[in-house]
């Protein structure tokens, strides 16, 4: 009697799928601020870093043709460098297909990586690599910002090798750009996945597991944050400070970045009727707003700073020791990513196959 | 009246139950299981030990995020999850860290390790940050551990080793992708990788490859197990989405014969570990939650737990875990608060 039990019992488990801890309702909640988040904070990042790549294509056109200014192509690499802080949030989705983010910006880069696969490229002045999908299977080190980055902020001669490459490795940016914003449009592949992760699909048995990987993403990012962008070059106390390990040195973006780092954070956090604003409604954490608040006044102290990051790890005065204060504030940020905000809607952490091994 | 989430809980609490339907019969207790807790705040973990009736034992905290376990007598070595650089050793008597050792520069281990014949000597996977190959430190224990060897492995990313036998053969996943601990988690030859088996003669330190088989383009190799009849078990994890035509990231060897197991819907692309014993084998799935039994590539039966990750097969028992579920027997052993189980555990015998 007792097996016959089991075998009921398991057969019921199999076509039940995943358990969810939340409600029908509270999932629909969930789900709904998850949708909101992605129409005005998720497709609206990607389109600016797909816009920002398509304004670099022109003004290097322009500029390998003897037609436009490196001043207007820095500008363009700026806005492109500085649109893919902001979207980089985002670790889940396409973004995360094949090598992941590194795809995008392979920073840092100890090992000089990117570094070494311009000067081969460079010297080999294989034409292939120009053609159309010439990128496409190469070396990550080769196609992402960091190796643009050194082509546009070295000697960039109009005609040169040099230059073509900098617009292949632009357009190959461009059109990944593209595939995202796509893939993040509603009734995109991905989309559609996340859009119905509170029924289950192939993707997400049930939105616990979309929210996981929002959470984890989250970690991951205020992660970088604050080991790489503020503790890498400064380092965790006075004397330590290293300015070669700060980001972004060629064009001076590296405090900028931060700036917009902060800035996505509160605005990720705060999006009207987005996944954390909706939460509350459902005795979910209201500390959300409070961390978005604290991210938005960092961002603003930020930019009011006007000197390069390698000049204040250099310096390592009283700026670098208000940048390490900021690097603790980001572990509120880290402990709500981690714990915080999962407990309060009554969701376990979960270490997911993406932290596996 | 229970509330859904109430109902839910205790829905799992039954589940849990039914995902171990194997029986315990040992003095209470004597610690008879060591799995991993992790604290989802400091991702670092503890060693916790078991007894057979479910009762805690004994914890230490590693300070690492720990990953695989290697028993010989009254030791215990426990290793860090990629990228950690120290493992611990444990004296099982005592319940005391005994020593932690640092893998040299430039290495940093994968996970696992296995015991020698005659137990004076482990094997640790390893990874040469150097040149990202994979390699095999080998290890004299004493009361520490004294790296006296390194053996180089063929591919990069080796990750379970198991001894296959009474013999020193062992058996190798190696998962064939090349990472570095400063890039995180992303592979540099995602788009070419490929994974195998390899069967290490440590006396003479030749190995055996098993070829590259068809259908495991894209898939990294990870974990695997030997049954007692020589039968072994491997799991993959789906990493190549060009590549990999499937999400199929199990198969079965018995000797010359390799044949896919056919639980793709069972592991949706991602196998969290591999277990063997007599004629039997768990395979268990985060991705899907489901613990699968099987007896060479028959499939008995599937099981569901909220993130299925550990599984440990003994005699007469074994024991699989969840996020927050472990499952020792008819037992239900609900995790430290604000901790979760980890991806492995294993049977042990004081």
């Amino acid at each position: 009697m007792r097996i016959l039990t089991t075998i009921a019992f398991l057969s019921y488990t199999a076509t039940a799928g995943a358990i969810s801890v939340f409600s029908d309702d509270e999932a629909t909640l969930l789900q709904q601020g998850l949708r909101t988040t992605a129409d005005e904070f998720i497709v609206p990042s990607y389109a600016a870093y797909a816009d920002a790549s398509s304004s670099l294509q022109t003004s290097l056109k322009a500029y390998c043709n003897d037609g436009g200014t490196i001043g207007a192509v820095h500008e363009d690499f700026a806005a492109m460098f500085l649109a893919w802080q902001r979207a980089s949030i985002v670790q889940i989705g396409p973004v995360a297909d094949a090598e992941g983010p590194l795809r995008i910006q392979m920073w840092p880069d100890p090992k000089g990586f990117s570094r070494r696969a311009v000067m081969s490229a460079v010297k080999n002045a294989d034409d292939a690599l120009l053609e159309k999908d010439g990128l496409s299977g190469r070396s990550i080190a080769l196609i992402n910002l960091t190796a643009l980055e050194l082509l546009l902020y070295g000697d960039l001669v109009p005609a040169s090798y040099e230059c073509d490459l900098s617009l292949a490795i632009t357009s190959f940016q461009a059109d990944l750009a593209e595939e995202m914003v796509d893939q993040w449009s509603v009734g995109g592949t991905y989309r559609t996945a996340y859009d119905t992760a509170f029924t289950g699909n192939d993707i997400y048995p049930d939105i616990d597991s979309l929210l996981r990987d929002v959470l984890a993403g989250g970690v991951v990012y205020v992660d970088r944050i604050r080991k790489f962008k503020l503790l890498r070059g400064l380092g965790s106390s006075p004397g330590m400070a290293r300015p070669e390990r700060t980001e972004a040195q060629r064009s001076s973006l590296g405090l900028k970045s931060i700036e917009v780092s902060f800035r996505a954070l509160r605005d990720f956090y705060e999006t009207p009727l987005g996944l954390f604003d909706v939460a509350p409604d459902m005795d979910g954490s209201i500390e959300y707003f409070v961390l978005g608040e604290t991210a938005g006044s960092i961002a603003d102290s930020l930019a009011s700073i006007d000197a390069p990051m390698a000049e204040i790890a250099r310096e390592d005065g009283e700026r670098a020791k208000e940048l390490r204060r900021f690097a603790e504030l980001i572990l509120y940020h880290e402990s709500f990513f981690k714990t915080g905000f999962s407990r309060s809607i009554g969701l376990s952490a979960g270490f997911t196959s993406a932290d596996g091994d | 009246m229970a509330t859904r989430r109430q109902f839910l809980e205790r829905l799992a609490l039954g589940l849990a139950v039914a995902a171990c339907q194997t029986h315990v019969a040992q003095p209470a207790e004597k610690a008879v299981y060591v799995g991993v807790e992790t604290s989802a705040t400091t991702g670092l973990s503890t060693a916790s030990f078991f007894s057979a009736s479910g009762s805690r034992v004994s914890s230490i905290y590693l300070g690492f995020r720990a990953h695989g376990f290697a028993q010989q007598g009254n030791h215990l070595v426990v290793f860090p999850r990629r990228p950690g650089n120290r493992f611990a050793i444990i004296d099982l008597g005592s319940f005391e860290i005994l020593s932690v050792v640092t893998a040299p520069k430039d290495r940093h281990f994968y996970g696992h390790g296995a015991f020698t014949a005659d137990g004076r000597t482990f094997l640790a996977t390893e990874n040469n940050l150097a040149s990202l190959g994979g390699s095999i430190g080998v290890y004299e224990l004493d009361r520490s551990a004294r790296r006296v060897g390194e053996i180089d492995l063929p591919l990069a990313g080796p990750h379970e080793i198991v001894r296959a036998g009474p013999s020193d053969r062992f058996l190798i996943a190696l998962g064939g992708l090349q990472t570095h601990p400063d890039y995180g988690r992303a592979a540099f030859n995602l788009p070419t990788f490929r994974s195998q088996v390899i069967s290490l003669n440590f006396a003479s330190g030749t190995f055996d490859a098993f070829d590259f088989w068809s259908g495991t383009e894209g898939v990294s190799l990870r974990h695997l197990a030997m049954d007692d009849k020589g039968r072994i078990y491997v799991g993959g994890q789906k990493k190549d989405m060009a590549r990999a035509r499937t999400a199929q990231v199990a198969w079965y060897v018995d000797g010359q014969i390799v044949k896919p197991i056919e639980i793709s819907d069972l592991t949706d692309g991602y196998v969290s570990s591999v277990a063997a014993r007599g004629t039997q084998a768990l395979i268990t799935s985060k991705e899907t939650g489901r613990v699968v039994h099987l007896d060479g590539d028959n499939v008995l039966r599937s099981e569901e737990i909220d993130g299925a990750s550990a599984a440990a097969l003994g005699d007469p028992f074994g024991i699989v875990s969840g996020y927050g579920t472990l499952c020792i027997g008819e037992k239900r052993v609900g995790v430290r608060d604000g901790q979760e189980f980890d991806n492995h555990g294993l049977l042990i015998k004081i």
